[in-house]
């Protein structure tokens, strides 16, 4: 079931209803039946992975339980059976045929013979966030950091909570264990601020991100008949698609849990506005990005190692991280890269403070953090090219004529002697769909903006009630008049 | 505390209500719909958009008092621009042409059910051309929410289509007719075609460019039938048998340029052929009429449109094969008809006309 859909417009304030006026005792019971349902409104087949995925690992971590007062060899088989099947199956459904298709092509390139079988299976929707959700799980449990779960249907819940099953955010055992078992009752406060969430991530998703994938997938699927600024533009595009787009399935996430008393990580704090590639990385994706650091990259030895192998540790997991997003070498180039911008930050860090202070730029502070800011971005847009290109071909085409013809596509826009402008400019679509896709990105960055001195949604709970109503008023009216109600599908899905 | 939250939660949805249907009514009273029928707006959820180029208000109010016709035309722009009924009546038969713009089968299912009690036809006509079966009917149910009555089947069609936009204009078009009711709106006019009594739309192009530029931009594709219009083709044929009509099945002719186009031509209409074949349809495809002789660069207003050299030339051979082929029963039809003129003449004097000239092949 898609959070922008007619199906959870009904489904969950049914769940919600239900939810606080049944007895304590069988709460945990309906929000898994309705997990259950809600993954299997995609397929109903595929829930049996999820069944699996969850006996598999309540068993390993009962057991890894009952060891913990003893060796840790005693608990080792348990973690790597759980590790082995989750990755099992993340590898069958998600990895096999990438990596069967490049042994094929080594083999060709070496002139061996190599025949083994390609699978079409479907991707099962939002395997990479259970599997490391449940291999956090283990992990945590084989340290001895939580206790395992006794209860299998709590559990279960766990693995399969509705709101935050298929794309995150990823959550962990010691912050959403605990409340699965905890009473909520009802809370004004809490209802109210969830629904809001709620409303903000629908207007990302279907008002901006939407609305912004016309423009982006004409572009992107035949990108050789673009040079210059319609590159440029839907690389651009394609950033706050993206952004709105997940961040606003999290948002929906983490507001429905909320309605119902549930506190869900942030996944997402105004990334864009980060002035370096670092501190992009922790607000992006958080996460994922802090799964990868506490079980990747400390484990790696973090940056308490020699310094090239504390590169080589950045690296890796950035390398991890595109693979987990995708079974294309288009990811693995985009994580390839994000590594290699934090090594060179690293390797370059004094110099570059020396160069800004040397042209005055630090006693600037606003500009400074303006053209931080704005290289940070930059850089991110680069890698994105990688993210959404169909092949690492179309990337490269794109990389290199980004800055191709631009005085010509400028002339052409501006002249619009052929109706250029509609096809540079407007990116195939009209002027209307255009100027309100750019209308949705200023929107966004004025409201991100008056965010950084604190939460938007507390300020206006601050307000006396007809202004906060007059403010729901705009949000919703806007979504009704502006949304894309395609019912299309979130992009991390596919991850 | 639960009771101060719903009461807020009404206070918040009823409020929007007002303040999205107020935003509605400002923009489709006073903002002026310029090149009308183009669904370009700035507010992409509700496209209402009255009195457009497809001349569907002056076609759906006309068809509110015609009565009784000999032979009813269904289907997209291909068939209002496609079927002149002066022909037809020139044959002796009365006609009416219910084409809209986009109209896909889905759409020509709720427009059956609405106007088949009062036209009464013997014989429909429903052409099956590949740019609208691919589609999933949003676009013609805009046009016809926008320029008809809001009566159960048309409310009955929005609601099975399951579309934002569309009930976006439903609403639009409700808050709207407060202010402007559809009797009251005024058809725009359009330099190259007229509407025609009868529904058709006289186009008034002579000449095709044939830009090799546009024809070059022009994807080669494959036809295909959505799923719900395989579905609703279904249901047409079913509704035409419940109600003893005689459906034919047609592919109006595009330029032979842009049916080049179309990878799987053979495919799609092999598909139709063998659909109607099963359900015991006459079918003809003139895209593939070897006795139709349409010049592109005349005989079409633009590369899939014909221009009234091309219809007065397809209609003529449609009307021809109609009858040969044994479709068209001349003696039910005669017996109906009221007419001034003498259809026998013209039927007899059409079928000399087109067996001197031509074999027809199919």
């Amino acid at each position: 079931m898609l959070f922008n859909s007619i199906e959870f417009l009904v489904f969950f304030p049914a769940v919600a209803g239900l939810y606080f006026l049944l007895p304590y005792r069988f709460r945990w019971l309906l929000l898994l039946i309705a997990s259950y349902t809600f993954y299997m409104f995609w397929r109903v087949d595929y829930a049996i992975i999820l069944v699996i995925s969850t006996s598999i690992d309540y068993v390993c971590s009962r057991m890894m339980d009952r060891y913990m007062d003893s060796e840790k060899s005693k608990r080792k088989p348990w973690l790597w059976l759980s590790l082995f099947s989750n990755l099992g199956i993340l590898f069958i459904f998600k990895y096999y045929n990438f990596f069967n298709g490049a042994a094929a092509d080594l083999a060709h390139l070496l002139g061996m013979e190599y025949a083994a079988p390609a699978f079409e299976l479907l991707l099962p929707m939002g395997i990479s966030f259970y599997t490391f959700q449940t291999m956090s799980y283990s992990i945590d449990v084989y340290h001895g950091r939580i206790k395992a779960e006794k209860h299998f249907g709590i559990f279960a819940l766990f693995v399969t909570f509705f709101p935050q099953l298929v794309a995150g955010p990823i959550e962990r055992a010691g912050n959403l264990l605990n409340q699965l078992k905890e009473r909520h009752d009802f809370n004004y406060q809490n209802a109210a601020n969830g629904l809001k969430l709620m409303a903000w991530g629908l207007f990302k998703k279907i008002v901006i991100a939407d609305r912004l994938a016309v423009m982006v997938n004409q572009v992107y699927n035949n990108p050789t008949d673009y040079e210059g600024i319609p590159l440029i533009l839907a690389t651009v595009f394609f950033a706050f698609q993206i952004y709105c787009d997940f961040s606003g399935y999290s948002d929906i996430a983490i507001g429905s849990a909320q309605v119902m008393g549930f506190r869900l990580m942030d996944n997402f704090r105004r990334p864009y506005f980060s002035k370096s590639i670092q501190e992009f990385w922790a607000r992006w994706h958080i996460s994922l990005s802090t799964w990868f650091r506490d079980y990747v990259y400390i484990p790696l030895g973090g940056n308490r190692v020699v310094k090239w192998r504390w590169y080589y540790n950045l690296f890796i997991v950035f390398l991890v991280s595109g693979l987990w997003h995708g079974a294309n070498w288009t990811f693995l180039v985009w994580g390839g890269l994000h590594g290699f911008y934090l090594v060179i930050a690293e390797l370059t860090k004094e110099r570059r403070n020396a160069a800004m202070d040397a042209i005055g730029l630090v006693q600037q502070a606003p500009y400074c953090k303006a053209v931080q800011t704005g290289t940070t971005f930059a850089l991110v847009c680069l890698a994105w090219i990688f993210f959404r290109a169909n092949t690492i071909g179309d990337a490269l085409y794109i990389t290199t004529h980004l800055f191709s013809s631009l005085t010509e596509t400028a002339q052409a826009i501006v002249l619009n002697k052929h109706a250029e402008r509609g096809v540079l400019l407007y990116l195939g679509q009209n002027r209307e769909v255009f100027v309100l896709g750019v209308a949705a990105i200023l929107v966004l960055v004025v409201i991100e903006l008056s965010q950084r001195s604190g939460s938007l949604r507390l300020r206006i709970s601050r307000y006396p009630f007809p202004v906060r109503v007059a403010a729901y008023n705009f949000l919703l009216a806007s979504i009704l008049l502006f949304g894309s109600f395609s019912e299309s599908e979130f992009i991390y899905f596919q991850f | 505390m639960q009771k101060l939250f719903f009461l807020r939660g009404l206070v918040v949805v009823v409020t929007t209500l007002l303040f999205y249907s107020f935003i509605i009514f400002l923009y489709s009273s006073f903002v002026p719909s310029v090149g009308a029928n183009n669904f370009r707006s700035w507010l992409p959820n509700a496209l209402y958009i009255p009195g457009g180029r497809g001349y569907t208000l002056l076609r759906l109010k006309e068809a509110e008092r015609v009565s009784d016709v000999d032979i009813l035309f269904v289907g997209s722009s291909q068939v209002y621009r496609g079927f002149d009924v002066r022909i037809f009546e020139s044959s002796g038969l009365k006609a009416f042409n219910l084409g809209t713009s986009a109209q896909t089968l889905f759409n020509t299912y709720y427009l059956l059910e609405e106007y088949l009690p009062t036209l009464n036809p013997e014989y429909i006509v429903l052409d099956l051309y590949w740019g609208v079966g691919k589609n999933d009917g949003v676009e013609p149910s805009i046009d016809i929410v926008s320029n008809s009555d809001l009566d159960e089947n048309t409310l009955e069609m929005v609601f099975d289509l399951k579309n934002a936009p569309v009930y976006g204009t439903l609403f639009a078009a409700c808050i709207t007719r407060l202010r402007t009711p559809l009797h009251e709106i005024r058809q725009k006019e359009f330099k190259d075609a007229r509407y025609i009594p009868g529904g058709f739309s006289e186009s008034l192009i002579t000449k095709n460019k044939l830009d090799p530029k546009k024809l070059g931009e022009i994807e080669p594709q494959n036809a295909t039938l959505h799923d719900l219009q395989l579905e609703y083709l279904q249901k047409i044929i079913a509704l035409c048998e419940s109600r003893n009509k005689k459906l034919i099945l047609v592919m109006t002719p595009v330029t032979k340029e842009y049916k080049r186009k179309v990878i799987n031509y053979a495919n799609y209409t092999n598909t139709i052929a063998k659909i109607a074949k099963e359900n015991n349809i006459p079918y003809f495809d003139y895209n593939e009429r070897k006795g139709l002789s349409l010049i592109s660069s005349a005989d079409f207003s633009d590369m899939n449109h014909l221009s009234q050299s091309g219809v007065e030339k397809f209609n003529g051979l449609f009307i021809y094969d109609l009858y040969t082929s044994g479709v068209l029963n001349p003696s039910l039809t005669l017996h109906k008809h009221k007419g001034p003129s003498q259809p026998s003449k013209s039927w007899q004097a059409r079928k000399r006309q087109h067996t001197a000239v031509m074999r027809p092949s199919n």
